[in-house]
C-alpha cells in the first residue's frame, strides 16, 4: 500500500517530526501547498492508491469555499478507485459570529464529501480554538498553521490511520463478564449489587457495553466466556436492563470449564483463527492460561476500567476505517452457519443435509455496488484461496477488462437466509484449456458441497476443455487446500505439458467424474 | 538565564537538525551549512523552543539566523 500525504498548508517536511514517525519507502510527504496540483498530476495518480489529505480550512473559509469543495468534489469523483482519507483542520478565533460562520461552512464542506457515498473516502474534522495546537506566528511566517505540538499530533493522526487501514481487524471479541462488563461479581456481590448504570461509578461499564454494541454494528463478532451460572448471566442483563442483551453474543460459553477450552471450541465452530481474536478478561491468571494454550490470540486485560475502555476505543485492530454492508451483516449471516451446524448435528446423512439447506448460488460480475466486498474478500481470505494474490480496486477493473479472462463474485443463500458475498473465482481462457488463476471461499460457508459445484460449473461452462486450478502454498491456505484437493479428483500435473510457465505454483487438473457431475443436485 | 540552558545543548540542536556529524561552527549562520535553509532555521527554532520551553516572538522568529545571535538570545531568556 502506497500514500501520498499532502496538504495546502506546509507541513515542515524536513522537520524530524516526520522522520521519527513513520516516513517510509512506501509514502510520500508532498511539497508545501502543492495538494490541487498533485491531485491532478496523472504520474503521482497512478503511483499511489491511498491519499491523505491534510487541509487547514480557514484559508478556505473567507471566500472559497463552493470552489474549495467542487474541485475537491471533481477529484473524488474522477479518482474513484482511489483512497481518500481528508483531515480537516478549523483554527476557531474565538469570535462567536466567526466561529459560528466557520463551524457552519466546515460542517458543510465534510456533509457535502460524504454524501457522495463513496466507500473510499474517510473524512475527520478537526476542531479546536486552543493554541496549543494552532500558532499564529507559525501561520503568518512558515504558512504552517500548526504549532509543534499540534504537528506532532497532526503526524500521529496519520500514521494511525495508514496503521489501521493496513492492520486487519479482529474478527470476535470474546469477553469474561465479572469485571468486563459489569463491576464486581454476581456471584459473590448478588446481581442487584454488581456496579452497571448511567451516572456514578457503575456508568463506566455501561459505556463500554454501549462501545461494545458499536463495534458490533461495524461487523465485529462478540461472544462471551465466563466462569458463571448461565441463568445468572443472562438474568443480570435483563434486570439491569444493560446495553447488550443475549441476542449481542453469538455462540456465547457461560460455564466452568476452562477458558481455552470454550474459546477453542468458538473458533472450531466459526472456523476462525486464534490471529483473528480478541480475548478480554480482568484475570491475568485467565489471560496467562489462555494465552498458553492459544498462543496466537490477543488479549486486553480489563484491570484498570477506565484504560480498559480508552484501549477498547483505541485499539488499531478495532478500528474499520470504512465498514461494508456486508459487515453489518455479520452476525446474522455466522448465526446462518449455526443453524446450518445444528441441523447438522440433528441429521446423519450428509446428502440429506444438502438436500434440506435448499442452496442457491448466484454468479454476478464485478460492478460498483459490490467492488468493495470484492476487493475486502481478495484481501482478507486466507485459508480457502487457492493462490492468495491481492489484488486492488483498479487491479479487479483491469481484470475484468482483460480478454480471454473471466472474473466472477459468488452469493449464497438456503433455506436459512442470504449469506450474502461469499467467494470469487477468475480463469483465463488459452486456446485448449482453462486455467484458474485464483478461487477463494470465504469460510463460514465451508463443506457444504459449495467449493466442488463452483468447479463443477466452470468444467460444465467450459465443456471441451481441460480445466485447471492453480494453486501457491502458503502457511495459512495450506491445510484446507489440501483436504479439498484429496477429497476430490484432481490430477496434479507438470508445468510443462501446457504453456502455463507464467502461473505460479503448482496446477491440478479437474477430472469430471461421476462424483462432481452428482453435486449439482444439492442446488 | 533558563535553569535547563546549556550551551552544548544548544549545540547538539544545531547539529540534530542540520545532520552535522563533526564539529559545529560557532560562527556560522544560515546558508553556511548545506542543509541549512530557512526551513530548517524555522526547525531549529521550533526545537529550541520545544527543548528550552521558550517562545520566541515573531519578530525574534524572523529575525534571528545565525548560532551567535540564537546564542545570545536564549541566554537572555527566563
Amino acid at each position: 500500500m502506497r500514500y501520498f500525504i499532502t496538504s495546502n498548508t506546509n507541513l515542515l517536511n524536513s522537520n524530524k517530526i516526520w522522520k521519527d514517525n513513520f516516513l517510509c519507502k512506501t509514502t510520500k510527504l508532498d511539497d508545501y501547498n502543492k495538494i490541487f496540483i498533485s491531485l491532478n498530476d496523472k504520474q503521482i495518480l497512478s503511483k499511489y492508491e491511498n491519499f491523505i489529505g491534510i487541509i487547514y480550512l480557514n484559508d478556505y473559509l473567507k471566500s472559497n469555499t463552493r470552489k474549495f469543495l467542487s474541485i475537491i468534489k471533481k477529484i473524488i469523483c474522477s479518482n474513484q478507485n482511489k483512497n481518500f482519507f481528508f483531515l480537516f483542520y478549523l483554527h476557531l478565533s474565538n469570535n462567536y459570529q466567526l466561529d459560528k460562520k466557520y463551524k457552519f461552512q466546515a460542517n458543510m464542506i465534510c456533509n457535502e464529501i460524504l454524501r457522495l457515498k463513496y466507500q473510499n473516502i474517510f473524512v475527520n474534522l478537526r476542531v479546536s480554538a486552543s493554541n496549543k495546537y494552532f500558532s499564529t506566528r507559525n501561520k503568518y511566517y512558515l504558512r504552517c498553521p500548526f504549532s509543534l505540538e499540534g504537528l506532532f499530533n497532526l503526524s500521529n493522526e496519520v500514521k494511525k490511520i495508514i496503521s489501521s487501514h493496513t492492520t486487519k481487524p479482529f474478527k470476535l471479541i470474546i469477553l469474561d463478564c465479572d469485571n468486563t462488563l459489569w463491576g464486581g461479581t454476581i456471584g459473590e456481590d448478588g446481581i442487584a449489587s454488581i456496579k452497571y448504570s448511567e451516572d456514578g461509578d457503575g456508568k463506566v461499564f455501561e459505556d463500554i457495553q454501549r462501545h461494545l454494541k458499536y463495534l458490533k454494528k461495524q461487523g465485529f463478532l462478540i461472544s462471551l466466556s465466563s466462569k458463571n451460572n448461565e441463568k445468572d448471566v443472562w438474568r443480570t442483563f435483563q434486570n439491569r436492563k444493560m446495553k447488550l442483551t443475549k441476542k449481542d453474543f453469538l455462540l456465547p460459553k457461560i460455564n466452568w470449564f476452562e477458558k481455552y477450552i470454550n474459546i477453542k471450541k468458538t473458533l472450531a465452530e466459526l472456523s476462525l483463527k486464534e490471529d483473528d481474536v480478541l480475548f478480554i478478561d480482568d484475570s491475568k491468571l485467565e489471560i496467562d492460561k489462555v494465552k498458553k494454550k492459544i498462543p496466537k490470540i490477543s488479549t486486553l486485560i480489563s484491570e484498570d476500567i477506565s484504560k480498559y475502555l480508552e484501549k477498547l476505543q483505541e485499539h488499531p485492530r478495532l478500528q474499520k476505517l470504512k465498514i461494508l454492508e456486508e459487515d453489518k451483516k455479520k452476525h446474522y449471516q455466522y448465526n446462518l452457519r449455526n443453524k446450518y451446524e445444528n441441523l447438522k448435528t440433528k441429521l446423519n446423512n450428509l446428502d440429506d443435509i444438502y438436500y434440506e439447506l435448499r442452496q442457491k448460488i448466484k454468479i454476478l460480475d464485478i460492478n460498483r455496488s459490490n467492488i468493495n466486498r470484492a476487493e475486502q474478500l481478495f484481501n482478507k481470505t486466507n485459508q480457502f484461496n487457492f493462490t492468495t494474490n491481492r489484488y486492488n480496486k483498479n487491479q479487479l477493473i483491469n481484470i475484468k477488462n482483460k480478454p480471454f479472462t473471466t472474473i466472477k463474485l459468488l452469493s449464497l443463500s438456503d433455506k436459512f437466509g442470504e449469506h450474502g458475498i461469499i467467494g470469487s473465482f477468475i480463469y483465463i481462457q488459452q486456446k485448449n484449456c482453462i486455467i484458474v488463476s485464483d478461487f477463494l471461499l470465504s469460510c463460514r460457508i465451508l463443506s457444504r458441497k459449495i467449493e466442488e459445484y463452483i468447479i463443477y460449473l466452470i468444467q460444465k461452462k467450459n465443456k471441451n476443455k481441460e480445466v485447471y486450478l492453480t494453486h501457491v502454498k502458503t502457511d495459512k491456505n495450506k491445510e484446507l487446500i489440501k483436504i479439498f484437493l484429496e477429497n476430490n479428483s484432481f490430477q496434479k500435473v507438470s508445468k510443462k505439458t501446457i504453456d502455463k510457465d507464467k502461473f505460479k505454483g503448482e496446477l491440478y487438473k479437474v477430472l469430471l467424474n461421476k462424483k462432481l457431475i452428482n453435486v449439482e443436485k444439492f442446488f | 538565564m533558563l535553569k535547563n540552558f546549556s550551551k552544548s545543548k544548544l549545540i547538539k540542536i544545531f547539529k540534530d537538525e542540520l545532520i552535522i556529524k563533526g564539529c559545529f561552527n560557532e560562527k556560522s549562520k544560515i546558508y553556511d551549512y548545506k542543509n541549512w535553509d530557512s526551513l530548517a532555521n524555522f526547525n531549529i527554532l521550533l526545537s529550541i523552543e520545544k527543548e528550552f520551553k521558550i517562545k520566541f516572538n515573531s519578530k525574534e522568529f524572523s529575525a534571528l539566523n545565525s548560532f551567535s545571535d540564537i546564542l545570545k538570545n536564549v541566554k537572555k531568556k527566563d
